[in-house]
């Protein structure tokens, strides 16, 4: 779909970026891929991204998965832009659905990570400025918590509980209801 | 959801070898904010919030509960008051009030929860407790009154047991005589908003509510009735006279009056766009302005078979088949009625003192029922808690649809969703947790 465009969106389209991992690992993303992010996109606007994009927060591994993050989602940027043109109203509807469901699969599959990289992916998400990888992310990190209590919340993600008994017997009795 | 869940601890107990993994404490607190941001259900939240001193600080933090309210919906529900009522004509009238917390709990959860929000704590002069009528919640707070006796009337926090009695003060309508008998009916006793930050119902408090108390009183000496409603302001501790305690027109004497307060109460229609709507009489609705606490009426065109009322005082309409829905943001309030198996919508502009019918639908066909034994099968308005909102719903004898009045759909409640329906519903909210340096 993205193809279908006029010769000038075509050359954009091809135009590639090249992204440097904090460990030196090089990554070529056409522009489409890149632009998913914020921050590249204004890079690239700002014309310094002659010589390669340096990352220096991210990882080659997560670099990879965010990567392949943006490529899914361009598809489907690019997938909506040239929708009217290239359908009727009714068989692009049939196609957008369809679509969708696809990135739906595709974004709970791609949450099936460790809990390691899903901080990581959190972290770029937003330092690269990718508001969807971001609310995908923290979704599932929100998600995590639910009908789970204070002391298997601390325990799934290791936090250390610094309130103090009193503290505690006190919110307790505030809330009591939130705890039963 | 469930099984996500598991597969992702799986695989991060199979990596907890890797040295020094990035965590949630490596999370900076605006994305931390985020992800809390996210969570799913107040209670949820609440947890997490005595989780350790960051997180807590992150959501008691400033404009939290703001920003997760415009995700989430402006209400935190806990759960709903649902009550039921007996109001025969045996005059033992009775109420009962039970608690359906939201979502559903097992069992023992519920009944903790009910004990610790029942209403056992109101003063023994309030009367006894199968006579204690919620009629209002808001924000935490609810109003009650003894369904019996129409002057007590009580403003609480049940979470904190506090309370506040009111005495409702007594104002002769002009038209009647000095030393004439004045019958009271019960219109029911209102929560407004907060003062100047109305829809911010968080901001609702036992030192600053406002209650409106509605009445009618009957004249029996010159047979006439009017309305009269007053504000009490808990910050002013006092009523605040805001119009003039007076109806909509002195007199009007087929007004559908009763004697029992809870056939009264049980005229009430509900609250849409700003005011509280009874149904009064066939074809008059009352409405009171929230804001001006002023009344006026409304003439619902007559229905096919109300032609018999014209003659005497009988009440035809109630929350069974007469109810005010939408007003929200998506504008215009309407007023819909069931008459036998027709579902009839009024709209009426704003200012307009007439009703329009807008659409009329059979029930029947709506539902794609099939009508089998008609005069055994009524239908009429319900109302279900259901993910945490209140929905209307019409139900015959054997099935339950909720309803949208937009598009006309009906929606059969399954019987797994369909939780409870009783001849109220009040929603109550949480308490939101303050500060460790407020709560200490």
């Amino acid at each position: 779909m993205a193809s279908a465009g006029s010769g000038d969106e075509k050359a954009a389209a091809a135009a590639m970026i090249t992204l440097i991992s904090s460990d030196n690992e090089k990554f070529e993303v056409t522009e489409a891929t890149a632009t998913l992010s914020q921050t590249i996109r204004h890079m690239i606007e700002d014309g310094c991204t002659d010589g390669g994009v340096p990352l220096p927060n991210v990882t080659s591994k997560i670099l990879a998965r965010v990567i392949e993050y943006c490529k899914k989602h361009a598809t489907a940027a690019a997938g909506e832009e040239g929708s009217s043109s290239s359908f009727s109203d009714a068989a692009f509807l049939e196609v957008d659905r369809a679509f969708l469901e696809e990135l739906e699969e595709f974004d709970d599959a791609f949450l099936e990570v460790d809990r390691a990289t899903l901080f990581d992916l959190i972290l770029a998400a937003n330092y690269l400025d990718i508001k969807g990888l971001l609310n995908l992310t923290c979704q599932k990190v929100a998600d995590s918590v639910k009908g789970k209590t204070p002391e298997q919340i601390r325990e799934m993600y290791n936090i250390v509980n610094d309130l103090t008994p009193e503290e505690e017997a006190e919110i307790r009795r505030e809330t009591q209801w939130a705890f039963e | 959801m469930q099984a996500d869940l598991t597969i992702s601890m799986e695989i991060n107990e199979s990596v907890q070898q890797v040295p020094t993994p990035p965590g949630i404490q490596d999370i900076p607190n605006d994305l931390l904010e985020l992800v809390l941001l996210q969570v799913p259900t107040p209670a949820c939240l609440l947890r997490a919030a005595a989780t350790c001193k960051v997180w807590r600080r992150v959501i008691t933090g400033d404009g939290f509960l703001h920003r997760y309210r415009s995700i989430h919906g402006p209400r935190l529900v806990l759960g709903h008051y649902a009550i039921d009522y007996d109001d025969s004509e045996r005059g033992d009238e009775r109420v009962r009030t039970d608690f359906i917390p939201s979502p559903p709990r097992p069992a023992t959860a519920a009944t903790r929860l009910y004990q610790r929000v029942s209403l056992d704590f109101l003063p023994r002069a309030m009367g006894p407790y199968t006579k204690l009528l919620p009629t209002d919640s808001r924000g935490g707070l609810l109003a009650v009154v003894n369904g019996t006796l129409w002057k007590n009337l009580v403003v609480c926090n049940p979470w904190t047991r506090q309370y506040r009695a009111i005495h409702i003060p007594w104002t002769r309508p002009v038209f009647a005589p000095e030393d004439g008998y004045c019958e009271h009916n019960f219109l029911g006793a209102f929560l407004l908003g907060g003062g100047a930050d109305d829809d911010d119902e968080t901001t609702i408090s036992m030192s600053n509510f406002r209650v409106v108390y509605a009445r009618m009183v009957h004249d029996d000496f010159n047979n006439r009735v009017t309305t009269q409603a007053y504000v009490y302001s808990a910050r002013d501790g006092r009523f605040l006279v805001l119009a003039p305690p007076i109806g909509p027109g002195v007199g009007f004497q087929h007004f559908g009056w009763s004697r029992r307060t809870l056939e009264m109460f049980n005229r009430f229609m509900g609250r849409a766009g700003g005011s509280l709507f009874w149904a009064v009489h066939c074809g008059q609705v009352l409405q009171l302005d929230e804001s001006t606490v002023e009344f006026s009426t409304l003439a619902l065109p007559l229905a096919s078979n109300d032609s018999t009322c014209m003659l005497e005082v009988e009440a035809n309409y109630d929350r069974g088949n007469l109810r005010v829905v939408g007003g929200g943001a998506r504008g215009a309030v309407h007023i819909v009625r069931i008459v036998d198996s027709d579902l009839e919508v009024f709209t009426r502009a704003y200012g307009d003192r007439e009703c329009v019918l807008h659409k009329r639908f059979s029930l029947w066909q709506l539902s794609n029922l099939k009508q089998d034994r008609p005069e055994r099968q009524r239908w009429g308005f319900w109302e279900t808690p259901s993910s945490g909102a209140l929905r209307l719903m019409v139900s015959s004898t054997s099935s339950e649809f909720s309803i949208d009045v937009e598009t006309m759909e009906l929606e059969r409640i399954s019987e797994t969703t369909y939780q409870y329906a009783a001849d109220l519903l009040l929603p109550y909210e949480v308490t939101w947790p303050h500060k460790i340096s407020d709560v200490l």
